[in-house]
């Protein structure tokens, strides 16, 4: 009898789980399907038929709101947590419920009529930020901008009373940050990294990059794409790269399409672009299939994402091994441009540090600075110690004492990104993090496979892919960021190595 | 509140409800697209996984209870004949869609959907083997279940009249038999006439080789010509149109060994798509917006394709651009002897491949199989013998297996039954349209040579494209042309173009 009582409960946990896990999936479908009309929107559609494609976007993005809030989910995790036989459920189980959770509660803390507000505002001042960039007129975008950080701040509030606002909302685009850990690293890259770039800058061994700006017909370009996603063994069968405006990755498991762009006299635009997004799309490819559909197969965080990019684009496509293997390809793909091309000087001419005003077109050294600057002055806005109207000033002056850039305009200054116009505070640090959790995750590879130079220098890239996947798209998300990074490094998160490898990398090039 | 202000308000919300499921349908139909052309080979199963889930959320809406409720509100409510047409006409529609899938109870349905996939995937591999008896059985459940699906629908009629009705509204059985049976007694001695006479078109002249980048460049030309813009080109298996308004596309597939496989797919297409670009904008999203029937989407795209594009006015304009686009492949050809090759008669196994006047015998002889099947007059197990006799019968043809007889066709596996007639009334509306529009446009021919097909298009856009849904395709032929559809004018049509062209 007892038993049998034992059973039934088994049996309904089971069930309501597996409800859960089914509303999961069937909103994970609803995703994909928003994903494929995005990617078509942006690169196959019609030109005429965007309005036509707005109420499809815009209907999608309903539903699938009206489904992630639905009080069935939350009654749902009630009544498991609350399960006598909750323990039993296994790890990964549980891990599917604390991600549901966790979702659930960013979703339905926030009342619909705000978030209603939050996105026409949204649409109104990313207009406005557009005119005011088009015409380098900051004046114009100011009002939408201040009400936007009113709104964003009420938005804390809602997700966290409790926390300081500007905390909320960078922990809710990388799980288990906070002002006090991104002060401490930030600090640390930057007394770390600005002697280096100084240094660089000061060097007389400067690369000479008119080598990389020599013109490449589009169409060779595309042959040394799909050469490339090849090489770092992105599945074409699952996916497909076409051309569109801004680079960007998107899909699921056996459909993970990317784009990039092309231009005719700096090839390394395309290159990098590949690179970067075939580093994500190998992230979504060989994610754990076991786990299709459910909250555990999915990455890890944002910047984890962003560090698997970084990795193929950088560790593995800036190092100075595989760019020696690959330049004799290049020389082939390119007929005679490349011909007269030493490897040693392609090297460094890719690898050049020089600081410049635009973040999307920063190298991986000065990036970081670019990130502290917007990370310094959203936090002193949160914090009510800047106002809007100093925004742009400070802004200038950042990037004259980190960069030693002069800003003449708005529009090469505060109003280049479009993030705050989205309302997007307390995102950029997760751009900075992906590299600093890959130079942290290449001290256990370097361990497990000793000569990776060695094997990237001969174009023997699989054994550093097969790691990856082991190690970190394979586990998809059953690991918050920082636990996945102590994992599998042995130790806690640091900047360190990031500031490590960037001296050891760059006073070699430059000779200091 | 006031009444009809009330009866309004019942009707703003039945038609919101209906754009959503609109809008989800469209969403559906990129993702449909999308699977056709460019999708990554191994993502076929996660794509069907999310086109399940789009069907199922339009399924749901079309027979929620709202839209009963709301159905009910608005057609008897006291005022509800004082709303204008187009408004009337929108309920109705959505009555017809709610009746359709509301009327069959859900157990019958899911066993109907069950049986569809079954069958249909049986058939693929009996076609494959050749070998009917491998999906016999499931062919018989199956039209038993439709069968059954149609009573419920509509007990009073006979359920073969049904399944027509639902494709082309108000298309009776002895309507069938009439224009098939006229059509039948026109076609037959014409075929026999075409094949027979000693002056015979010169098919290697399609058979020339040409390149697929060269056939490109011509489905765009294609495209420029008949006034195609703000849409897609793009290949697959088999050319399909995609088409809602402001989003448009066509596909297309080259044999580079028969250059008419592209072309007249590009101009099928193409007719549909301008179709599909030009419904009423002021109804966009309403149920109005859309085509007329099935039977009408067809006629457009063979308006294109046929009336316009195997004319020899259009030949007489676009061969010398056609000849500057192919290089030197056909520098020596002639334009009549092109013309006749273009549009040569012969009978053939396969009803895809088939020619413009033997095309409608495959559609006859098709109705004439299932009217015996539907009165169990045949059973499932004799089609293939009844196939092959009436390939004979017909085209005195002999078929020597299944697959490129009884199985060639998806249409019954997948349950299509009634479906056929539309492509036999695209070409009766068409001849009829042509009919008319020889009438109101006395220099059409002129216009044509001069490459001014767009003052055709005109005319279609003006009498078919811009009318939407807002009639059934009889009634419309019948404000159009003035006349009842009849398929003597597509006769007399065929008659005197394939006179002229065989001589007879």
């Amino acid at each position: 009898m007892l038993g049998e009582i034992l059973l039934s409960k088994i049996t309904k946990e089971i069930d309501l789980y597996t409800e859960l896990l089914s509303i999961y999936k069937e909103n994970t479908i609803l995703g994909n399907v928003n994903g494929l009309v995005f990617w078509d929107y942006e690169v196959m559609m019609p030109k005429k038929a965007s309005e036509q494609r707005a109420e499809e976007l815009a209907l999608l993005s309903g539903l699938i709101h009206d489904r992630v809030t639905d009080p069935k989910i939350g009654n749902l995790l009630k009544e498991i947590k609350a399960h006598p036989n909750f323990d039993k459920l296994k790890d990964f189980e549980q891990r599917n419920i604390v991600l549901i959770q966790r979702d659930y509660d960013k979703e339905t803390k926030i009342p619909t009529s705000f978030a209603q507000e939050l996105s026409k505002h949204s649409a109104i001042s990313t207009q406005k930020w557009k005119e005011a960039k088009s015409k380098a007129d900051y004046s114009i975008f100011r009002n939408d901008l201040e009400k936007m950080i009113d709104l964003k701040k009420q938005e804390a509030a809602y997700l966290d009373p409790e926390k300081d606002p500007y905390d909320v909302l960078l922990e809710r685009y990388e799980y288990g940050f906070s002002k006090a850990i991104y002060d401490k690293i930030f600090d640390e890259i930057k007394t770390g990294l600005i002697p280096i770039i100084n240094s660089c800058v000061e060097s007389k061994n400067q690369p000479d990059d008119s080598l990389i700006l020599r013109e490449v017909p589009i169409e060779v370009q595309n042959t040394i794409a799909h050469d490339l996603a090849k090489l770092v063994e992105y599945d074409f069968n699952g996916g497909r790269i076409d051309v569109a405006v801004h680079p960007f990755t998107t899909g699921y498991y056996d459909d993970v399409r990317f784009t990039i762009e092309y231009s005719r006299n700096n090839f390394t635009n395309m290159f990098y672009a590949t690179m970067h997004e075939a580093g994500h799309a190998l992230y979504d490819q060989n994610l754990p299939s076991k786990f299709k559909y459910q909250p555990v197969g999915s990455g890890a965080s944002s910047a984890m994402h962003e560090g698997q990019a970084r990795f193929i684009e950088n560790i593995i496509g800036r190092s100075p091994e595989f760019l020696e293997f690959y330049l004799p390809h290049l020389k082939k793909l390119t007929g005679k441009i490349f011909q007269d091309v030493q490897p040693e000087a392609f090297i460094h001419a890719v690898n050049k540090v020089s600081p410049s005003k635009i973040r999307v077109q920063a190298e991986p050294v000065t990036y970081s600075l670019h990130i502290i600057v917007r990370y310094e002055l959203e936090k002193e806005l949160f914090n009510n110690k800047v106002t809007v109207d100093e925004l742009p000033s400070l802004w200038n002056e950042k990037m004259k004492d980190y960069l030693g850039i002069d800003i003449t305009n708005d529009a090469e200054g505060i109003l280049q990104d479009t993030h705050y116009a989205w309302g997007l505070f307390g995102y950029f640090p997760t751009y900075a993090l992906g590299s600093y959790y890959d130079d942290q995750i290449l001290t256990a590879l370097e361990k497990d496979i000793p000569d990776m130079n060695e094997q990237m220098r001969s174009g023997k890239l699989t054994n550093i892919l097969k790691w990856l996947n082991q190690n970190i798209r394979n586990l998809g998300s059953l690991y918050d960021p920082l636990d996945l990074i102590k994992k599998i490094s042995g130790n806690e998160f640091s900047a360190k190595y990031f500031i490590d490898r960037t001296r050891k990398k760059y006073s070699k090039l430059y000779g200091f | 509140m006031d009444p009809i202000k009330n009866l309004f308000t019942f009707y703003e919300k039945l038609l919101a409800v209906y754009e959503e499921i609109i809008v989800l349908e469209t969403i559906s139909s990129t993702l449909n697209w999308d699977v056709d052309t460019f999708m990554p080979k191994i993502a076929i199963t996660q794509k069907s996984k999310q086109l399940e889930l789009m069907a199922e959320f339009i399924h749901k809406r079309k027979t929620s209870s709202a839209i009963g409720e709301l159905l009910e509100e608005v057609t008897e409510h006291k005022y509800f004949t004082d709303l204008d047409y187009a408004k009337q006409r929108n309920v109705l529609l959505i009555k017809r869609e709610y009746d359709k899938y509301t009327k069959v109870p859900e157990h019958i349905e899911k066993a109907f959907t069950k049986q569809k996939a079954i069958t249909y995937e049986k058939w693929q591999i009996a076609r494959k083997k050749a070998d009917f008896k491998f999906y016999e059985n499931e062919q018989e459940k199956l039209i038993e279940i439709v069968k059954d699906r149609a009573h419920y629908l509509n007990p009073d009629k006979n359920p073969l009249e049904v399944l027509m009705d639902l494709q082309e509204p108000g298309l009776t059985l002895q309507k069938l038999k009439d224009s098939f049976n006229e059509l039948k007694k026109g076609l037959v001695p014409l075929v026999s006439a075409c094949i027979n006479s000693s002056s015979q078109p010169d098919l290697t002249l399609i058979n020339r080789f040409c390149s697929k980048d060269i056939q490109f460049q011509i489905a765009l030309d294609q495209a420029a010509v008949l006034g195609y813009t703000n849409g897609r080109i793009d290949t697959s298996v088999h050319p399909i149109t995609y088409t809602y308004y402001d989003d448009t596309r066509i596909t297309t597939r080259y044999d580079e060994n028969n250059f008419t496989q592209s072309f007249y797919s590009v101009m099928h297409e193409i007719g549909h798509a301008l179709y599909g670009q030009n419904y009423p904008s002021e109804y966009k999203y309403q149920p109005i917006g859309t085509a007329s029937s099935g039977g009408m989407h067809e006629a457009m795209a063979r308006f294109v394709e046929n009336i316009i594009g195997r004319s020899d006015a259009f030949w007489e304009f676009y061969f010398p651009q056609f000849q500057r686009l192919t290089g030197n492949i056909y520098s020596d050809t002639k334009l009549d002897k092109f013309i006749h090759a273009v549009n040569y008669v012969q009978p053939s196994k396969y009803r895809v491949e088939a020619d413009e006047v033997t095309y409608t015998l495959h559609l006859i002889f098709r109705m004439d199989i299932e009217r015996a099947l539907f009165d169990d007059k045949i059973t499932v197990a004799e089609l293939p013998v009844v196939w092959n006799q009436k390939m004979d019968e017909y085209f005195n043809i002999n078929i020597c297996n299944d697959a490129e007889g009884v199985l060639q066709d998806m249409h019954w596996p997948y349950a299509a039954f009634g479906y056929f007639p539309n492509f036999a009334f695209g070409n009766i509306y068409d001849g009829q349209l042509f009919w008319k529009m020889t009438q109101e446009l006395q220099d059409w021919k002129e216009s044509i040579k001069e490459g001014k097909i767009i003052s055709i298009i005109n005319w279609l856009k003006k009498n078919v494209y811009q009318n939407g849904c807002l009639y059934d395709s009889s009634e419309l032929m019948k404000r159009v042309t003035g006349k009842e559809v009849s398929s003597k004018y597509f006769l007399e049509y065929l008659k005197n173009k394939y006179t002229q062209l065989y001589d007879l």
